[in-house]
This record gives C-alpha cells, sequence and structure tokens, in this order.
C-alpha cells in the first residue's frame, strides 16, 4: 500500500484485492473485483439511497466486523470484506422474504423477466415467497402516456426512477406519495404521467414497476439480439442498443458503460426508432413522367441520375450543378458524396443545409476562429468553473447535454448561467437567468466580456441588449467570480442570421474567462459533413476548396482531377438566376427545412432534380428520381458528434429491401464515370483515414468502443482577433404582425425521420406555437385553441401552447411537420419573422 | 379559520399564497412552514396554491404534494366549517365511542376524513385527545363537547345546520 496513487484506495473483497479511487463506495469496488452484490437501488450515477438493504456485507478493520451496505459504505484502505457468510446470507433472505411478500410473481408475462433485478436476486440467494402473509396492492397498470406504462404492484421502492427524474433529467415528474403500507411512487394527485418522456425511468427500473408501452409482449431479455450503435437524430452522439428479435426492431435501450451518454437517452433516443419498419418507407426507385411518379429498376435510375449530371457539367459548365446533403448521413457517404462530385464529375457547388444557413459558421469554422473554435470535448464539463447556457434551451433541444450538466452541478456544486430571448427555465436551478433582446446578443457578450475582463460594461449595450440591470450584474459577477466556463451556444444561435458574429463574441468571452465555448449542431453528423468537406469552400478537412495546392492534394490522393473551386456566391442566388440545371438532393428536406418559403420555389424550377431518401418528402415530390435508403439504424458507418468524437455505426436493425445505403448509391454514380468501387464502408472509411487531415488513422476497427476525437488542433492555425459588431439587428414590427417568432425543434422531434416514428408522432402529433398566456388572451385564444399564424410570407395551422417560456412578443414554433413548415415564415436569409395569431 | 369563505367555494383566491411565498421566497427549507400556513388559512391545501408553491420555489409538484401527503397535519381536500374530531382514546372506546362515530357518520352521510357535500362539517377519528374524564368526547373545532350520547352529537348537528341554513355554502 505504499507505492500506490494518493487518490486511490486497496481493499479486499472475499480475498480479492481491488483499487479504486477514493469516495468510490464498496459496492463500486465489488463490481470493479466482479463480485455480484444483490442490490436493488445502487446506481453509480445517483445520489446513493441505501434502501433496499439487500447489498449488505461484513467489513473488518483493525480486527472489528460490521454489517454495512456496500452501497452507502465508502471503499477504504485495507479493510476486508465479506459478502457472501451465511450470516449475510441469512439477512439477505429476511429482506428478501419482506420484498417478495409484496411483489406479484407475474414473471412468466412480465416483460422485465430476464433483466429484472430482484429475480436476479432472489434466484441467487436462493429464497422464495416467505413466511409472510400481507395483502398485495391490487393497482391498474397505469397506461396514460404513449410510452411509458406504470404498474406499482410490482413497485420495490427502491426510488431510482424518483432520484434518476430529479438529478439526471431535473424533471421532478414523479415523487413518493403518502406513506408507509400505503407509499407509491407516483405522480402528484394521480394526474396522467405529463414529462419529457425520456424513460430514464424505466431505464434503471429494476423490477417491472415501470416499461416502455411500446415493446409489450414483443419478447423477452433472452431472445433479443442487441447491437450497440450511434442515436441518427441530434448531434449529441449518444450510444444506444438495439434489441432485434427475428428481425424486428422491437425496442431502444441505453448502455450505461460504452459512450458518452451514460446511460442517458431523451425520448427520441429512446423511443424514436419505429421509422425503421414503416410501411410509409420507400422501397424503389421512382422517376417521373409528367405529373405520374412511377417505380423503375435501380440501374435505370442511377443511369438517369449520372447520364443527366454528366451532360449538363459539358453543357454548361461544372457550376450548373449543385448537391444539398442532409447531415444525418454518415461520414462515409458524405465523404463518397463530394469526391463523386469533385472528382467524378468536376462539379464543387455541394451544400448542407447549416451552411446554406451559415457558412462561416459551419464550415468555415477554422478559417474563421482559428484555435478558439468552437468545439470542446464534454470532459470538459468536468472541469469548467461554470455553465453558461446562451440561447441554448438544452433542455429541449439537446436533452443528454442537460443530463451530463447536472450531475456534475450536484457534485461540484458548478453554478450555472442561463440567458436565453425567451424565460426557459433549466432545472434544477440556474444561479442567475437572463432575458434578452432577440437580435442583440452580441451587444450582452460584448458587456459580458467587459466585466469579465475588469471593466465596466457599457450602459448603452444593457440597454441595447434591453436586460435587466440587476440580472445582468449577477450574471456577469457569477461568470467572472466563477471564472472557466463552458459556454454553450445554443440552436437559437447556430440558426441566428448573426450567428457568427454571435459565436465570436461568445468565444472571446470565454477566452476572457479561461473557459471553452461548445456550439450547438443539429443533426447527428452536422461536424462530420463539415469535416468531409460538404462544403462550396472546403475540401475535406477544411483545405479551402480555391487553393491549388489542396486541390492538389486531393487529385493526388484520388487518382482524378480536383476541380480548383472559387466559391460563386451563394446557392440561393445561382438558383434565382437559374444558374443551377441539376440539383442532387440528398437525404434531407430541403423544401420544408430551409428557412424562406421561396426555396420551395426555386427548387422545383430546377431542370432536373434527384433525391435520396427514405421517406417521401416535401423535396422528394418534386423530384424527378427519387432512389430509397437505408437509415443510419441499417448499415455501419460512422458518425462524428458535435464534440469532434468519431464513433461506429453498426448494423442495428436488418435493412429494409430495396433501400440501399447512400454510399452505394454515390459509388455507383462514380462508377458510371470511371472511379473505383469500394468493398465496404469500412473501406470507405480506411481511406478517409488516409487521406482526410484530422482523421488520420480513424478506421472502423479504430473507433469500435467509444470512439475517437477528431484531431482539430492541427487545423486550428493560431488564435486569431476576432472582429464582430454589437449593433443588434431590430425586426421591425408592422401594425399586421406584431409578435415576432422564433422557430425550432420540438422535444420529441428532428430531422426527416421522426415524423415517421409512432411512439414520438404519438407524444406530439401536430404542430404547435407557444405564446405568453396574456398575449393569447389579448387576443381572445385560450391554450388548446387552433390557431394561425401568419407573417408576410405565408401562413401555417398550429395547436395553441400557453406558456410563461414565451415572454409578452415572442411565440416559439415547432418547425418539424411538413405539414406545417414553420420555416417557411421568414423571409430567406433569417430565422425568425414578424408574425400575428389568429384563430382558424 | 380565517378565511374558509375561500374554501368552501369552489375557486380558491390565491393572492394569500402569494403573499406567504413572497416571505418566503428561494426558501427551498421552508417548506413545511409555507403549507402549515397555507392550510391555516384555507383550512386545507387546494391544488392550485400547491402548483404556485411548487412554481415559486422551483420545487416539483410530485415532491411537494410527496411531503403534504406524508404528513397526518396535511389534507388536501376541503374541509368544512366544523371539523368533528370524535376521540377512540381508550377512555372513550370503552364508553362506546365507536357508536358515535356510526351515528355521526350515518347522520352527516361521510366516512372518516370526509367532508359533506354542503361543506359544512368533516368528521375524523382521532386518538386520545386528552380528556378522558369527559368520555365519550368530541370536538368541535376547538370545541370540546363531553358525556355524549346518541341525542346529543344529534343535537350538535342539528343545531349547527339551523345555524347555518339562512346562507347554506
Amino acid at each position: 500500500m505504499t507505492d500506490q496513487p494518493k487518490n486511490t484506495v486497496t481493499l479486499t473483497i472475499d480475498g480479492v484485492s481491488v483499487t479504486v479511487e477514493k469516495g468510490k463506495k464498496i459496492y463500486d469496488a465489488a463490481i470493479k473485483a466482479g463480485i455480484y452484490l444483490p442490490g436493488l437501488c445502487y446506481d453509480p450515477k445517483l445520489t446513493r439511497f441505501g434502501g433496499c438493504r439487500m447489498c449488505v456485507v461484513e467489513i473488518t478493520r483493525k480486527g472489528r466486523t460490521q454489517s454495512k451496505w456496500a452501497c452507502c459504505e465508502p471503499a477504504s484502505d485495507g479493510v476486508e470484506v465479506v459478502t457472501n457468510s451465511p450470516r449475510i446470507r441469512k439477512k439477505q433472505q429476511v429482506m428478501m422474504e419482506f420484498l417478495l411478500a409484496a411483489h406479484p410473481l407475474d414473471c412468466p408475462t412480465c416483460n422485465a423477466s430476464g433483466s429484472c433485478g430482484l429475480q436476479d436476486a432472489a434466484y441467487f440467494i436462493k429464497q422464495t415467497r416467505g413466511r409472510i402473509p400481507l395483502k398485495r396492492r391490487d393497482e391498474p397498470l397505469l397506461i396514460d402516456n404513449p410510452v411509458i406504462e406504470r404498474d406499482y404492484n410490482k413497485c420495490i421502492m427502491c426510488g431510482k426512477c424518483v432520484v434518476i427524474c430529479d438529478e439526471v433529467q431535473g424533471n421532478g415528474a414523479i415523487g413518493f406519495q403518502k406513506r408507509g403500507y400505503n407509499a407509491e411512487v407516483g405522480t402528484p394527485f394521480r394526474i396522467p404521467l405529463v414529462c419529457d418522456y425520456c424513460g430514464q425511468c424505466l431505464h434503471v427500473c429494476p423490477v417491472g414497476s415501470i416499461q416502455d408501452h411500446t415493446e409489450r409482449y414483443k419478447g423477452h431479455a433472452w431472445e433479443y439480439e442487441k447491437t450497440n450503435t450511434i442515436c441518427p437524430y441530434c448531434a449529441v452522439g449518444c450510444t444506444i442498443v438495439a434489441n432485434v428479435k427475428r428481425g424486428d426492431l422491437a425496442k431502444v435501450t441505453s448502455n450505461d458503460w460504452i459512450g458518452v451518454n451514460n446511460g442517458n437517452l431523451c425520448a427520441r433516443g429512446r423511443f424514436g426508432h419505429g421509422f425503421v419498419q414503416s410501411a410509409q418507407r420507400l422501397r424503389q426507385p421512382v422517376m417521373r413522367r409528367g405529373e405520374a411518379r412511377e417505380p423503375v429498376e435501380w440501374e435505370r435510375a442511377l443511369d438517369s441520375i449520372a447520364a443527366r449530371i454528366k451532360e449538363t457539367v459539358e453543357r454548361h459548365g461544372p457550376g450548373a450543378v449543385a448537391a444539398i446533403a442532409g447531415e444525418g448521413m454518415p461520414l462515409e457517404d458524405a465523404y463518397l458524396l463530394q469526391k463523386v462530385m469533385r472528382a467524378g464529375f468536376g462539379a464543387g457547388r455541394i451544400e448542407t443545409l447549416s451552411n446554406l444557413r451559415s457558412p462561416a459558421l459551419n464550415s468555415g469554422l477554422f478559417d474563421t476562429f482559428g484555435a478558439l473554435a468552437p468545439v470542446t470535448g464534454y470532459d470538459f464539463t468536468r472541469r469548467a468553473g461554470a455553465f453558461f447556457f446562451f440561447g441554448a434551451d438544452a433542455e429541449k433541444e439537446n436533452p443528454v447535454i442537460a443530463n451530463m450538466v447536472r450531475p456534475v452541478m450536484r457534485d461540484h456544486d458548478t453554478p450555472l448561467f442561463v440567458a436565453n430571448a425567451r424565460d426557459i427555465l433549466f432545472a434544477p436551478k440556474e444561479r442567475a437567468r437572463l432575458r434578452y433582446r432577440y437580435g442583440a446578443e452580441t451587444a450582452l457578450l460584448a458587456a459580458l466580456t467587459a466585466v469579465a475582463k475588469g471593466g465596466a460594461a457599457d450602459a448603452a449595450l444593457l440597454t441595447a441588449a434591453d436586460v435587466d440591470g440587476e440580472a445582468f450584474a449577477r450574471l456577469a459577477g457569477g461568470l467572472k467570480a466563477a471564472g472557466a466556463p463552458l459556454v454553450f451556444l445554443g440552436k437559437e444561435i447556430h440558426d441566428h442570421p448573426r450567428s457568427e458574429d454571435i459565436v465570436k463574441a461568445a468565444v472571446e468571452l470565454a477566452a476572457a474567462l479561461g473557459g471553452r465555448a461548445l456550439l450547438y449542431r443539429e443533426y447527428a453528423n452536422t461536424m462530420g459533413a463539415n469535416d468531409m468537406g460538404l462544403s462550396s469552400t472546403h475540401l475535406p478537412g477544411y483545405l479551402p476548396a480555391g487553393d491549388p495546392d489542396a486541390a492538389e492534394r486531393y487529385a493526388r490522393a484520388w487518382g482524378r482531377a480536383v476541380p480548383v473551386y472559387a466559391a460563386a456566391g451563394p446557392l440561393f442566388g445561382a438558383l434565382e438566376r437559374g444558374e443551377i440545371k441539376t440539383l442532387v438532393v440528398a437525404g434531407c428536406d430541403p423544401v420544408s427545412a430551409l428557412y424562406g418559403a421561396e426555396w420551395k420555389g426555386l427548387i422545383q424550377n430546377v431542370e432536373y432534380l434527384a433525391a435520396t431518401a427514405p421517406f417521401d418528402n416535401e423535396t422528394t415530390k418534386l423530384a424527378h428520381v427519387t432512389l430509397p435508403t437505408q437509415t443510419a439504424m441499417e448499415r455501419p458507418g460512422m458518425f462524428t458528434n458535435n464534440e469532434g468524437r468519431v464513433q461506429l455505426l453498426r448494423r442495428a436493425a436488418p435493412p429494409q429491401q430495396g433501400a440501399w445505403a447512400e454510399w452505394e448509391i454515390f459509388q455507383e454514380l462514380g462508377r458510371r464515370v470511371g472511379m473505383p468501387l469500394y468493398a465496404g464502408p469500412e473501406k470507405v472509411a480506411e481511406e478517409i483515414a488516409r487521406v482526410v487531415p484530422g482523421y488520420e488513422g480513424l478506421t472502423h476497427s479504430k473507433v469500435t468502443w467509444g470512439g475517437s476525437l477528431v484531431d482539430y488542433a492541427s487545423r486550428a492555425g493560431g488564435p486569431r482577433a476576432l472582429a464582430f459588431s454589437t449593433a443588434p439587428v431590430a425586426w421591425s414590427a408592422d401594425g399586421a404582425h406584431p409578435l415576432l417568432a422564433l422557430i425550432g425543434n420540438s422535444l420529441y422531434h428532428l430531422g426527416i425521420l421522426s415524423p415517421h416514428a409512432p411512439a414520438l408522432v404519438e407524444i406530439d402529433p401536430r404542430a404547435w406555437v407557444e405564446a405568453h398566456p396574456e398575449d393569447a388572451a389579448g387576443l381572445g385564444l385560450r391554450d388548446g385553441d387552433e390557431v394561425v399564424v401568419e407573417s408576410r410570407n405565408g401562413a401555417i395551422h398550429a395547436m395553441l401552447k400557453t406558456t410563461y417560456r414565451s415572454p409578452r412578443g415572442i411565440v416559439y414554433i415547432m418547425k418539424n411537420f411538413s405539414g406545417a413548415p414553420a420555416a417557411h415564415l421568414p423571409a430567406h436569409g433569417d430565422a425568425a419573422a414578424r408574425v400575428a395569431l389568429r384563430k382558424a | 379559520m380565517t378565511n374558509m369563505a375561500a374554501a368552501v367555494d369552489g375557486e380558491v383566491d390565491i393572492a394569500y399564497v402569494r403573499e406567504v411565498l413572497d416571505k418566503y421566497q428561494d426558501a427551498r427549507g421552508a417548506v413545511i412552514p409555507i403549507l402549515q400556513k397555507v392550510q391555516t388559512h384555507y383550512g386545507y391545501l387546494p391544488r392550485a396554491a400547491l402548483e404556485m408553491i411548487s412554481h415559486t420555489l422551483r420545487m416539483p409538484l410530485a415532491h411537494l404534494v410527496g411531503v403534504a401527503s406524508f404528513y397526518a397535519q396535511f389534507r388536501m381536500t376541503p374541509r368544512g366549517k366544523y371539523m368533528m374530531k370524535i376521540c377512540c382514546g381508550t377512555a372513550c372506546h370503552v364508553k362506546g365511542s365507536a357508536k358515535l362515530v356510526e351515528k355521526t357518520a350515518e347522520l352527516l352521510d361521510v366516512n372518516h376524513g370526509q367532508t359533506t357535500r354542503d361543506k359544512l362539517f368533516t368528521m375524523e377519528r382521532v386518538a386520545c385527545i386528552g380528556a378522558c374524564s369527559l368520555a365519550p368526547v368530541i370536538t368541535v373545532n376547538d370545541e370540546a363537547v363531553g358525556y355524549l350520547d346518541m341525542e346529543g352529537i344529534e343535537d350538535i348537528i342539528h343545531k349547527l345546520r339551523d345555524e347555518n341554513a339562512i346562507a347554506p355554502k
């Protein structure tokens, strides 16, 4: 014990010597030593509860032996722990008698059977129903929401669901009610469960008391083939576990031990994968003939697209072809798309949805920000002095980021600060919270930076930002005192027409306090799509597309000429001028997703439109050729999440018949102009690992467990002075459109897949708009009313939700349903719109 | 008992809750004193009041109601103008309190812990109230009435009903 590091302790458990970090419990040490304890209420990520008493052990210290609960007793040097003496078994058996006295032994029809902690524990200590006659509860099965069902007859009151809902999810939707024999876990007044539907409670439930309603009677734990893969929704990059029985994806669970999410998932991640087996999936290529769309063979569809691109380039030049790519596409697909477009057809205009909104922010990241790029690893959350969520509604946008932050706040008392244009809350509680005027973000950040640097805030900036002086002082003072903040910039910033300036201002604030900034990315592979060069201005690895040396570098690597592409201005203008004759849209729906209703007409007017998608969408409906694709759940590949971590996608569900992976489509197009084929996505990944700067060595086998971080540092260059304007943007109100509409995602929806996930649609079935109750009342509107939201550019129907999250004068609209395209309300180039509400 | 009108009304004016919360702002540890004050004022904990406390203290409603439902002192259903506590301690039991409970239940058409539809009476069985010399004894609000028989309890109920007959709420 003399040579061991200071922060560890060594003890023996059943004769096995084990070393753990100081502060860990004996239970953790037992897990490490591979010794099973039949504990039911312990979870390393939750505050210890010490409720079930099943993990009782005997510890001997200085010759004295005591019974202790392994989950509550800190591991300490030199103690001897015994877990299996007859005396312990006796105690556990008595405890188990009490537990089984009230627990219905419904194991044959219980979905938890086979993954039930109580079953395992009872089996382990060989205890059946005991001597205690007790009246069992006879509560009905509660099915009051689409995804989480509760059977409180089976509850053993371990408290894990209550604690995770409170500590990790910040929701507190359920709690202990009543007392003694009548005590139960439940909602207040037994109202139906209204929460985030993250399913964290059912993940930690050791018995079958809380279960996945969507899985009911689909299979037993031992029948499932389990595959770890990465969630295809947002950019956090959570590991999910697909549970497949005879080819059917029955449910998705989480994995506490690998990946970035520590077993946490949100509703999208846990319940949002029903799209895989949806009857609406496209299963055959379709071509348009006049008004009709008819199914065709793959060969014919691919021939048509390749010939058309080639012909367009020959006749009108490479500038007449453009591609818009989805950011839910894995790296291999993104890489091949740009390689085929560039080296195969000589066309360099390739965009993603994010880049069309704000090119500098996404693909120009390293040019613009240098070493101060707003990318930092999640591990910084554990070192940060403070959390500052700016323009970020993390609880709704990236719930799992909030899940990462809350335990750190709990354990280290890290202060949390929130500034937003809306009145969003962040549970458990912010140290300071501030609301600013949308459009004046840079002014506020400049004022905060001035205070951070020891000066005073310019009164003019505070007036511009329209902030409460006292709240500002609390926020600015608190940030400065805490230091080293993680500044998290949310969707409101990402989509903002001035996003680049705001990010510069935020990066400067973070740098002034020795902290880091992390930028919200919308989709699972937004970061990777940029890394792979899905950008008119950048080749893979952020090499400038207009630089002949960079083009030469890739020409050598690929053995084909690569055009030196000097960007020819925004795609929008090129479409308006009719310069784009052929457009390829891969895995996204720009008609619904891009801000500005004008896009639809422009895309419709292109002479030839080819689209790939797993489902029909507003863009494929206009396309001349539509190719059905596999979703990320059905194929291997890699995603790069928003901290720059490359993680491996595995084939989690059998591919749907007739659908191809996008990389196969792109290589087939490439083959038609003489480019090589790959044996599989892992071969594409090997090429990426060979040729893309920052991705050196990141092959499938390298990133198998837990992923690997991209080496951005070598791309970053030196720090730069980041000049930005502090002048606020104003959205001029006119009498007819008095409200400012901000647009975002629902907690339950994102991208092109969620509208086809039955559970998510059941939870959140229709478009909604949030407004302040008094604004609504002033218009004679009530919560739940069907309303029309109208701007100068268009109108959509939505359901009204009144909430104090929306301050007066501001409404918030979810954009996820193509039937109510909120993105069409703003003008092109904007992300917010002046609107009016009226009853439908 | 200061504002029973609020409790007997269907809709509750929560202005008083605001007043209490202003005093205890940001004090999560003050949950129990807040609940006590609110209950003293309304006679029970109205749901609207609990929702407001939860919102202001940023304490999940499930946890707040958890606290309120844990302690026997808190009630979440409106109580009547008259709280009839029937002592079921040993002495009263020997003197026939069980029959008093039965009779009261029959007269009021309520069970233990329930309130009559006219919001006039709430009946509760309680353990010894320490007035064994008066057994069998009940308390009507804070007043003890001893040596009760079946007619005695009937008289009390009729008398109180008559007194309130003019303006039944």
